[in-house]
Order: C-alpha cells, then structure tokens, then sequence
C-alpha cells in the first residue's frame, strides 16, 4: 500500500456543487437576519435601552434586599464559620459568626451571682455539638437607663449539659450597684473542647434581669 | 490574531468557499464520515468566519484557522453524537459515494476504519502535506504527540489494508 494511493483518493473527493451553494445561501441568510453575533452587537443591543435595564436591575437588589431581611427577621439567618488571619496572611484560628438567632440567653439574678443560661437551639448541629464548655466573652452589663455599669472581658468555664449551659458570674464586687433593672449584652461566647483551640461565636444577645 | 470590526463582505466568503471548500469537506468527511454532518461542520466554519472576521496574515494562516475551526467542529458533532446516540431514520451518505469511482477504493476504506484521532493527523500529513509542527498547532496537541498518533495511525491502517484488502 503507497501512502500516495491515499493521497490520490482523498484528493478526487470533492464538495458538491449544490452543497457549496446551500452553504452560502445560509451564510447570507444569516448574515441578512442578524445572526451573526459579535461581542460589539451583543452589548450595544443591551445598553440601547437603559430604562428597562437600569428597572430590571432595581427591581432584582430590591427582591434580594427584601430577601435578606425577611431571613433575618425570621431566624433564618445560619452562622458561619470565618477564617482568622495574621498579617502575613496565614490562618491562624477560626470564629463562627452571626450566630444571634442559633443561641438563646436568659439572665437571673441569684444571691451575688448573675446566672447567665446559655441554651443552644439546635444542639446536635455544628458548631455547638463539638463543644464540651462554654464561657462568656467579651460582655456588658447596662442599668435601665443604658448606662455601662460593667465591662468585662472573660467569665470562667462551664460545662455544658443538653445543650445548655449555666455561667455564673460574680457580682460580690460591685456591691455599690443599686436595685433595679438590668441588662447583659453579650457579642461573644467562647466554646472549647478538649484538646482543641477554642472557638469563639460570635453575636448579639440581650438578657434582662432584676437585682 | 487581530480582529476586523468591519463585516466580511460577500464576495470574500465565496472566495473562502471556492479555494478551501473542497479540503474542509475533505477534512470533516474523512472525520465525521457521512456527507450531512461533513456540511454541517463546513457550514459552521464558515459561519464562524463570518463572525469573527479574523484578519490574516497569510494565506497559510487563513488555511491553517479554517482547518483548526473545522477540526474543532468536528469534534463537538463527534461529542454530540456519542451524547446522543441516535437511529438514523433514513440512510445518510456515507464517504463510500465520494470514492467509489473506478479506481481502488480500498485505502480509503481502511483509512475510515483507523480511529478518528488518528485519521485526522493522517490526512492533514498525507493529504494535505503540513509539517508536523503546523499539525500540532493546528490539532492543539504536541509535537510528539502528533509523532505519536502519526506512527500509530500508520501502523493501524497498514495492519487493516493486509488484514482486510490483501
């Protein structure tokens, strides 16, 4: 077999000559109906009409934005976990945010101690069924007039039970503070595990309470 | 490769047509083997002409883009058809009506019989005489590669031809 064989019965194969003229045809065809897009075309035919455009625009930020806020206002907003970098870049921790709506605080006012029950609204689910015990934060305690009484950074451990936990902290010093209502806003919670890095969720939650 | 902003005019697709035509359809015959989906990958290659209107540097520039288009068109009715698999309702032409004239059909026979891959790089070596390093560019694979499939190809169609036609 000569490779020049092939060459010879490949060359005498030939378009016909309809075929060709029904390719054309159709190229012209397409040409004549627009079809031939090109990027220039495409986004002038956008931008001809800005009206509509610039309302279909609105009308999508304003389906997301009413969106969002309907999920806040109804719980549906889930935490998340959130990498923490150093200034070289590297990860160095993680905290789990917005988690306002997955946490529940009641606050009691026992003897000198502001018992502070932590109540997790879906125990089994991550991050709160890795945790063995919860401390506070960073929190305040405000009088009914609003005004900062007390700002601490961290309580001590407790060990969570049922997913819930009770935190205990000492008012034996502030003594001074009159009767009345109070509020504790807490913005972080820290949970640990043993033998792992603690983790710190991160919300907004009001107790009121009555000394 | 730069890009016309102007339309390509008419004359010049018809020009493209009757100098490149016959080896494009050549090229998707020996490829896709029946004469539908051949206009098919041709017409499109023209479309995309049409489209893009690329500005060439040469005629061996112009060629080479019309067969790397091509090639590629026949890869995606390739990928088409083994996505769909389909019953023909009524038989399609097949490559056999171009060759079979009075001389031996026999090589082209058993050139349809090696696996596309291979046919491709035969026919753009052997029929339409590009170095191996313009095959590359033009199929998007190595130089060895197309080495490879060159040797391999050979090889297949010589094994078929003594096992079938000697």
């Amino acid at each position: 077999m000569e490779m020049h064989d092939m060459k010879k019965e490949i060359n005498r194969i030939e378009m016909p000559e309809d075929m060709k003229k029904r390719i054309l045809q159709n190229c012209y065809e397409s040409r004549r109906n627009g079809m031939h897009m090109n990027k220039r075309n495409r986004s002038k035919r956008v931008y001809r009409r800005p009206l509509p455009t610039a309302a279909a625009i609105l009308v999508c930020l304003c389906l997301c934005l009413t969106g969002i806020t309907v999920m806040a206002a109804t719980g549906k907003m889930q935490g998340y976990f959130k990498d923490v970098f150093n200034l070289r870049g590297a990860v160095t921790g993680t905290t789990y945010e917005q988690a306002t709506n997955e946490v529940e605080i009641r606050a009691e006012m026992k003897l000198d101690n502001l018992e502070v029950s932590v109540d997790f609204l879906n125990p089994n689910a991550v991050p709160y069924n890795e945790i063995n015990v919860l401390s506070i934060g960073e929190y305040d305690i405000l009088d009914g007039a609003g005004n900062k009484i007390l700002e601490q950074r961290k309580t001590e451990s407790f060990e969570i039970a049922d997913g819930s936990a009770r935190i205990l902290i000492s008012m034996e010093e502030k003594t001074e503070i009159p009767e009345g209502n109070y509020k504790i806003v807490i913005r972080e919670i820290i949970g640990s595990k043993k033998g792992d890095q603690p983790l710190l969720i991160k919300g907004t939650w009001e107790a009121e309470f009555t000394k | 490769m730069r890009k016309n902003t102007s339309v390509r005019p008419a004359d010049d697709i018809e020009r493209i047509m009757e100098l490149y035509g016959n080896m494009l359809f050549r090229l998707s015959l020996i490829t896709l083997g029946n004469k539908d989906d051949a206009e098919d990958a041709v017409q499109e290659t023209m479309m995309k002409c049409l489209q893009k209107n690329p500005v060439f540097e040469s005629k061996e520039h112009e060629k080479a883009w019309l067969i790397r288009v091509c090639s590629n068109k026949c890869k995606d009715i390739l990928r088409y058809r083994n996505r769909h698999q389909m019953a023909d309702i009524e038989e399609t032409e097949g490559i056999e009506k171009f060759y079979a004239t009075e001389s031996d059909s026999s090589v082209m026979e058993a050139l349809m019989k090696v696996p596309e891959k291979f046919r491709i790089v035969l026919f753009l070596y052997y029929a339409e005489e590009y170095k191996i390093h313009e095959i590359a560019g033009m199929i998007g694979k190595s130089k060895s590669a197309v080495k490879m499939r060159l040797q391999k190809g050979r090889k297949l169609l010589e094994e078929i031809y003594r096992k079938e036609y000697m």
